[in-house]
């Protein structure tokens, strides 16, 4: 009996303290949350702000850029575009201007004695190519080794019309973080040298270089821009389309070339010691039509 | 025994009716504090000021985000209006061009290859056709290993080794090993030789 009430009176008056434990319990728990929250603050949000505005001020830089190239894009008048479409990527292959073309190229690299005549040049049915139609061209000649590396830049220079189709990707890239860096208004300038004829280019390149680089007082950065440009495939094609290739080429007006893509090169060893019988295979394209 | 052990019971009850109210009013006032940390005031000090408006950790996350993605969504649209055709077959073909692997490299690397095997009876391996296709991603080499005499099978095993260190081969066939014999050239090995490309 006695037990029985002295369990009645240890519940009664223990009760509080239990419950006293389990507050107790749910302030560790929330003390806990806190440590978190103090913890996130300092690893994740201290960071986070330090970053925020430099990509902050990128946008807008982007946004001015944007809003200018948008201005040019609406008054470039279209006649590339044009040339593109007549010239480059044409709605049917002029097959007797290929073989013009062919024909052209090898007079002048046997004038400079890194080729013989053109053997044939022959053409394959015409396929569907993602978009397009295909044809297979195969060249066939006995070239020098000099000889091919002019035909093979050639075939890799066919379908460039200005100066921002000879520079790659990554290379353009290059140039706009440049800008972004030193003066993001003078994108204009960039875009209106990009959208130079390749062959004016050639004619004139230093002029154009210089009005480019007028927004950029910077020498050191003048000197950056430069060699992005001299070092890309507009060297290739100051050597090739600036001399007496490219002058052939625009007088029997067989520029712009075909866009053409190399598919296959065969060299077989011929009988002089650094010359070869060379098969080149090449795709040309026509629109799906 | 039996009243020992009621005085120790009433013991116990004592300690626990004179500790239990207070140790109540601690815990629940404790608990009552950090309840109202937790719910206001926590989320006004972890908020930091961002672009105009105040973000938790999670928010900033987002936000960093929501910025990384308008970089790319302009850069994207001001790399496309700069340039001066936009024809997107043109574009793709122009692009596809400019990531091919340049013959001038390919042939300079196998020359170089080649050219390190020599003695005294001059080069040691001789390349006689070079096929390069884009379209299989191969480069076959067709040419023949002579002036080592019995060792031409061996220096033909060193040459394709070499070749498999060259930065553009994704993987490099075994060729054929044979040893042959010639009138003018001697004992030679001729090899066709495969390099894919990735």
């Amino acid at each position: 009996m006695k037990n029985v009430a002295h369990l009645h009176g240890l519940i009664r008056h223990g009760s509080l303290g239990i419950m006293g434990l389990l507050l107790l319990a749910l302030s560790t728990v929330l003390i806990q949350e806190h440590i978190r929250v103090v913890q996130s603050i300092r690893e994740e949000a201290i960071p986070l702000v330090a970053t925020l505005p430099a990509l902050e001020q990128r946008v807008a830089v982007l946004e001015e850029q944007v809003e200018m190239t948008e201005l040019q894009s609406a008054l470039r008048v279209g006649s590339q575009e044009e040339r593109m479409r007549v010239y480059v990527l044409p709605d049917e292959i002029d097959t007797d201007r290929v073989v013009s073309t062919f024909d052209v190229i090898g007079d002048v690299l046997k004038q400079r004695g890194i080729a013989a005549d053109v053997a044939s040049v022959s053409f394959g049915d015409l396929t569907v190519a993602v978009d397009m139609f295909k044809r297979n061209v195969t060249l066939r000649s006995a070239l020098s080794r000099e000889g091919v590396r002019e035909l093979l830049t050639l075939i890799d220079l066919s379908g460039t019309l200005t100066v921002a189709d000879a520079l790659t990707d990554g290379e353009r890239t290059e140039l706009y973080e440049y800008v972004e860096r030193s003066n993001p208004a003078g994108i204009a300038d960039i875009e209106e040298f990009l959208s130079t004829d390749i062959m004016e280019y050639m004619a004139e390149g230093r002029s154009y270089e210089q009005k480019m680089l007028r927004s950029f007082s910077d020498e050191t950065l003048s000197n950056a821009i430069l060699n992005v440009i001299h070092s890309s495939r507009l060297k290739d094609a100051k050597r090739l389309l600036g001399g007496p290739m490219g002058a052939v080429l625009n007088d029997q007006q067989l520029w712009p070339m075909p866009l053409m893509t190399l598919e296959e090169v065969r060299l077989k060893a011929g009988g002089a010691p650094g010359w070869f019988e060379a098969e080149v295979h090449i795709a040309i394209f026509q629109r799906n039509s | 025994m039996s009243k020992t052990h009621d005085n120790n019971a009433e013991a116990v009850i004592g300690i626990a009716r004179r500790t239990g109210p207070p140790f109540l009013l601690f815990s629940s006032m404790l608990t009552a504090a950090l309840v109202f940390s937790q719910t206001m005031v926590l989320p006004v000090l972890a908020r930091v000021e961002a672009g105009g408006q105040r973000r938790d950790v999670a928010e900033l996350h987002d936000y960093e985000q929501s910025l990384h993605a308008r970089i790319s969504s302009l850069e994207y649209k001001r790399d496309t209006l700069i340039l001066p055709i936009q024809d997107e077959s043109y574009r793709r073909l122009m692009s596809r061009k400019q990531a091919r692997l340049s013959l001038d490299v390919v042939d300079a690397a196998i020359r170089e290859i080649a050219e390190s095997f020599v003695t005294e009876g001059g080069n040691v391996v001789a390349v006689m056709e070079t096929d390069v296709s884009y379209r299989d991603r191969t480069i076959t080499i067709r040419g023949d290993v002579r002036n080592v005499g019995t060792r031409s099978m061996t220096v033909l095993a060193q040459f394709t080794e070499k070749l498999k260190g060259l930065h553009f081969a994704r993987s490099v066939e075994n060729p054929r090993y044979v040893r042959l014999r010639d009138e003018s050239v001697g004992m030679h090995s001729p090899f066709v030789i495969v390099i894919h490309l990735p």
